[in-house]
């Protein structure tokens, strides 16, 4: 089919799509307005700030939307560059703030580039995986996705910031799937991350029997080495295997070591928030109490107590949803889960239908970036995951963020509603 | 792998990330249903206990009354200047620095702990205490000056006040604020707050559960940081309970005389610049109820309600010890008022009769090597028991000691048990010192000289006994043989006039071993001593009434004697048994008696009704 004239029908055709996402904003900007207006001393700025980077949002979302799946093709790699460059300058030139480099300050303009880099990765390694030679079933190409992948997280890693670094694997396996790798070797891949996990075990479970926690990684390992028999993997590249877990399990207690107390705190405050009330486990606490106190309907707009007199913490940013739970209780909280439930599930859909394996990749890398935010950002307030400072797609304030979720949903939109073109 | 071009395979794909997606969704949703819909009270309960702040109100303390209801203890209101460091006029720490200052200066006060304690508050969003006990006079012109500070105002905070000022104040006691171990140990929610006064002495420490009445508390709704919001309400307050009124056996008038009486007198050995030192017990001899219970010199425990200085505190600790409650916390050798044991125990081993005469006194009386003398320097000639009892004559009573001798003697003494702590409701009661064999051969070494027997038979010497035990044991002897527990407080009620707790019938602590024979030989030889012509206890006679007694007079190593008086009337059927002590006063019948007397007067009289107006004698 030829590339069709783009008549305002196609737009209102996916509803499915822009719907959950226009109702999210509005939610989002409602919970901004009671989280900073409706607050003891608000005041209109930073909802004033809020509204202006969904205007910025709306128009470039609407841009690259309108923008040709071609032109995004061949801007991909200088995007990724550029978005690479800038994460390099920010672990020199950026904004010391809370032990982390994450700012970077041109004039008035102040953002992430984290955060764009999420954009500029999935453009570019769709691009990558969409070329006609790329084969993933050979070592070489499969090492180059892996290298698009680890050159931001690494960057991202040293700034430092667990959480968004984590997308970028999260994001990159989840395109790798979609881009025909085998689930095994999606798990040989992701392999030495379970061992990490495991072997930090015993650093975040306090009280329990070291030696026993610390060496949980080896019937995991054995069982991994297992499975890779039974698919018939020759014994040396199993026996490689082996010893690559065992390289990762004994450097571990290394790193965590080296870790940033902030960064050991809050995972340990994760797990038992109780232990240090006025700590790192305070904000869990309170907004698990935020939410609790919502009960079914909540306790109204505007008129969340923990919200407006300041317990919650970073209410409009990381913890919106606490305020989303304590003002409008069950029926608010899952309603925005559901309007998420409906965009993802409407973008894999597209993902499924779009005939061009570029835009496909990009619709599935979209979905896995608003997932990966949605599911941390919502399971840290209610206390299932430690505190990382992600905040939640087209709900939370924060200017970088914000636009960025945006311009990925006009992203899928853009392809979805080509989903004919090759 | 080639890109899944076959739509199966980008279908199978799709359904695991559909899958995947929906599992963890519904995760969360779990969660949420848990959080909100199961434990959402919870959760909302605890928002709330986020929100509402309680701060205590104090409660009124219990007044303290008389046994005709004349208020000994009280509240009145204290004007207290506060100032809300917190106000959001002070942005720094500075400019509370300099609005203390200023107001501190502006009333003559010390600023820097009073600046060091407002930034402390500040941090804790409470106002601080500049100044208390402002006079109504001086607060108007004063708020007019400090009117442009912000946040300042003053409050109006319940004080304990003792009308009559240091009238029966060791009875009473003092009132104190709660200290920072006491307000751990209070039991939560019912208990302490910083900043309660507690009773820390006296009736009032001892009955501080019937008094304290139980702090209400008011709800105010604050932000994270505990300022106080006005987005959200607050709940209705819990009002105070204020604390039982209690009622004591105390009769202020007889009180009032009895210290009138004690501090008028001079004893000729006292400089002139130092306080008397003594102590007057008057009892209920049937119930054991302590009608007046003086100690001097005393204290003002008004001092104490505001906050003593370091001055102030000085002073109460000085070597006449105001603080000390010399009816109960005090012991002395009882003096010849200790004959009575000495004849009793003698009347037991069944030797000594009414008609029983030994060696003539002479003023002196040799023993061993050497010679015990009798108060009387020309001695009493030849006299019979109730002759000796009633001149005090101590040459007779040597010689019943030695007939007696040592052992005999203390193991009758050991038996009255005077050395007891009565059971008074007054905390730190201390007992006396009765001694006995094994008590001299650690002190000794050795056994003792039987030359102590003839000294202890005249009650000097080793033996201590406070006046109230004293006074207890003297009412079993003049009733019936039965001791009672002394006793203060009769009833607590509450302002509605209910009643909270009552004092139950007369504890009878324990029964002397003394028959209704010897008790009445007792109350012979007692009224003999005030009666007879030459009589030792003549000074407390009062015509027309018949009255008992027995001096005493204690050798004092440190300086003049102590005066003693026992007293009771009226002897045709004993009420009332009073005893006097007074320090290095001399000879019991000048100093002692006379008090006695003036006391039995009021009491036979009635006087003491006439005697309620608390204010009559400027004590």
């Amino acid at each position: 089919m030829v590339a069709a004239p783009m008549s305002g029908r196609r737009w209102v055709q996916e509803p499915l799509l822009t719907l959950p996402v226009f109702f999210l904003l509005l939610v989002g900007a409602a919970m901004v307005c009671s989280a900073t207006l409706l607050c003891e001393g608000g005041s209109a700025g930073l909802l004033t700030r809020h509204l202006f980077a969904m205007g910025v949002g709306a128009l470039v979302s609407v841009f690259v939307a309108v923008l040709p799946m071609r032109v995004l093709n061949e801007f991909s790699f200088p995007l990724f560059a550029l978005a690479l460059l800038l994460l390099v300058v920010v672990l020199f030139a950026g904004e010391l703030h809370g032990g982390a480099r994450r700012w970077i300050e041109i004039g008035p303009l102040r953002f992430q580039p984290s955060e764009p880099a999420k954009l500029a990765f999935i453009l570019f390694l769709a691009d990558f995986l969409a070329r006609k030679r790329c084969d993933l079933s050979r070592i070489g190409w499969l090492l180059g996705a892996l290298a698009v992948i680890l050159a931001p997280f690494l960057l991202i890693l040293r700034e430092p910031d667990l959480g968004t670094a984590l997308a970028f694997p999260v994001i990159g396996g989840v395109m790798l799937f979609w881009a025909g790798l085998s689930p095994l070797v999606l798990g040989v891949l992701a392999s030495p991350l379970i061992t990490a996990g495991l072997a930090s075990l015993r650093f975040l479970v306090r009280g329990a029997s070291q030696p026993l926690w610390g060496l949980l990684w080896i019937p995991a390992v054995a069982l991994g080495v297992v499975l890779l028999r039974r698919r018939g993997i020759q014994w040396l590249l199993v026996l490689l295997f082996a010893l690559v877990q065992l390289g990762v399990a004994l450097e571990t207690p290394r790193i965590w070591q080296g870790l940033e107390s902030y960064q050991r705190e809050r995972v340990v405050a994760f797990l038992t928030p109780e232990r240090d009330p006025a700590g790192a486990g305070y904000q869990v606490i309170q907004s698990k109490i935020a939410i609790g106190s919502g009960c079914t309907l909540g306790r109204g707009f505007g008129r969340g107590s923990q919200k407006a007199l300041s317990f919650l913490p970073r209410q409009h940013t990381d913890f919106i949803y606490s305020v989303v739970g304590e003002e409008w209780g069950f029926l608010g909280a899952g309603v925005v889960l559901l309007l998420y439930t409906l965009f993802l599930l409407r973008g894999i859909a597209l993902a499924r239908q779009v005939r061009s394996r570029f835009g496909s990749l990009v619709a599935i890398g979209v979905v896995a970036l608003i997932f990966y935010h949605v599911t941390i950002n919502i399971a840290m307030t209610l206390g299932l995951a430690p505190v990382t400072g992600l905040p939640l797609p087209f709900l939370s304030f924060g200017g970088s963020f914000l636009v960025v979720s945006m311009v990925a949903a006009g992203l899928l939109l853009g392809v979805g509603v080509r989903r004919h073109e090759y | 792998m080639a890109f899944p071009e076959t739509a199966g395979d980008r279908r199978r794909r799709a359904w695991a990330l559909g899958l995947w997606i929906g599992v963890v969704f519904l995760v969360l949703l779990a969660r949420l249903f848990a959080l909100q819909i199961m434990r959402g009270p919870d959760y909302a309960d605890l928002a709330h206990k986020n929100l509402i702040r309680p701060d205590p109100i104090p409660a009124l303390r219990g007044r303290i009354f008389d046994c005709r209801g004349v208020l000994l203890a009280g509240n009145h209101v204290s004007f207290t200047l506060m100032l809300e460091v917190a106000h959001p006029e002070y942005r720094t720490a500075e400019q509370v620095e300099e609005t203390v200052a200023q107001v501190a200066g502006e009333l003559g006060l010390e600023a820097k702990p009073l600046i060091a304690r407002a930034l402390r508050h500040r941090k804790l969003f409470a106002p601080v205490r500049i100044a208390e006990d402002l006079l109504p006079e001086r607060i108007a012109p004063l708020l007019e000056r400090l009117e442009p500070i912000a946040g300042l105002r003053v409050e109006r905070v319940p004080r304990r006040w003792y009308p009559a000022e240091s009238r029966a104040a060791h009875v009473l006691g003092y009132v104190g604020e709660v200290n920072p171990e006491e307000l751990q140990a209070a039991p939560v929610g019912g208990g302490y707050r910083p900043g309660t006064r507690v009773g820390r002495a006296g009736i009032e420490r001892e009955y501080e559960w019937l008094l304290g009445g139980t702090p209400g508390e008011t709800y105010v709704a604050v932000d994270a940081v505990g300022r106080k919001t006005d987005l959200f309400p607050g709940l209705p307050p819990r009002a105070a309970v204020p604390g039982a009124d209690l009622t004591l056996s105390i009769d202020a008038g007889l009180q009032a005389s009895a210290e009138r009486l004690l501090r008028a007198v001079r004893p000729e050995a006292l400089a002139a610049a130092d306080p008397v030192r003594g102590a007057v017990v008057v009892l209920d001899a049937w119930t054991g109820e302590i009608l007046a219970c003086a100690s001097v010199p005393g204290f003002d425990p008004n001092r104490f309600a505001r906050g003593l200085s370091a001055e102030e505190w000085r002073v109460l600790q000085d070597a006449t010890h105001p603080l000390l409650n010399r009816a109960t916390q005090a012991a002395y050798p009882p003096g010849s008022v200790f004959k009575i044991v000495t004849t009793l125990a003698a009347r037991e081993a069944g030797w000594l009769r009414l008609s029983s005469r030994f060696d003539p006194c002479h003023g002196s009386y040799w023993f061993g090597d050497r010679a015990f003398r009798c108060w009387k320097r020309e001695g009493h000639g030849r006299v019979a028991l109730q002759e000796a009892f009633a001149v005090s004559c101590d040459i007779y009573y040597y010689q019943v000691a030695r007939r007696l001798g040592l052992a005999a003697l203390l193991d009758y003494v050991g038996r009255l048990r005077l050395d007891a702590r009565t059971g008074v409701d007054l905390p730190e009661e201390c007992g006396g010192l009765v001694p006995t064999m094994a008590w001299y051969r650690r002190q000794l070494g050795t056994r003792p000289p039987e030359g102590a027997a003839l000294n202890l038979a005249i009650g000097q010497g080793e033996l201590m006994i406070t006046p109230l035990a004293l006074a207890a044991c003297a009412a079993a002897l003049v009733t019936d043989g039965r001791v009672r527990q002394p006793h203060l407080a009769l009833r607590a009620t509450r302002r509605d006039g209910s009643l909270v707790w009552e004092a139950g019938e007369p504890e009878v602590v324990r029964d002397l071993p003394v028959g209704e024979e010897e008790r009445a030989l007792i109350r012979r030889l007692l009224e003999a001593a005030v009666a007879d012509e030459h009589a030792t206890g003549r000074p407390a006679r009062i015509p027309g009434y018949r009255i008992g007694g027995k001096t005493g007079t204690v050798q004092n190593p440190h300086g003049d004697d102590h005066a003693i008086f026992l007293g009771v009337a009226p002897m045709e059927a004993p009420q009332w048994v009073v005893l006097v002590v007074v320090e290095q006063g001399g000879h019991g019948s000048a100093v002692a008696a006379p008090i006695a007397r003036e006391l039995l007067r009021e009491l036979l009289q009635g006087e003491a009704i006439a005697a309620v107006a608390i204010s009559g004698d400027g004590g």
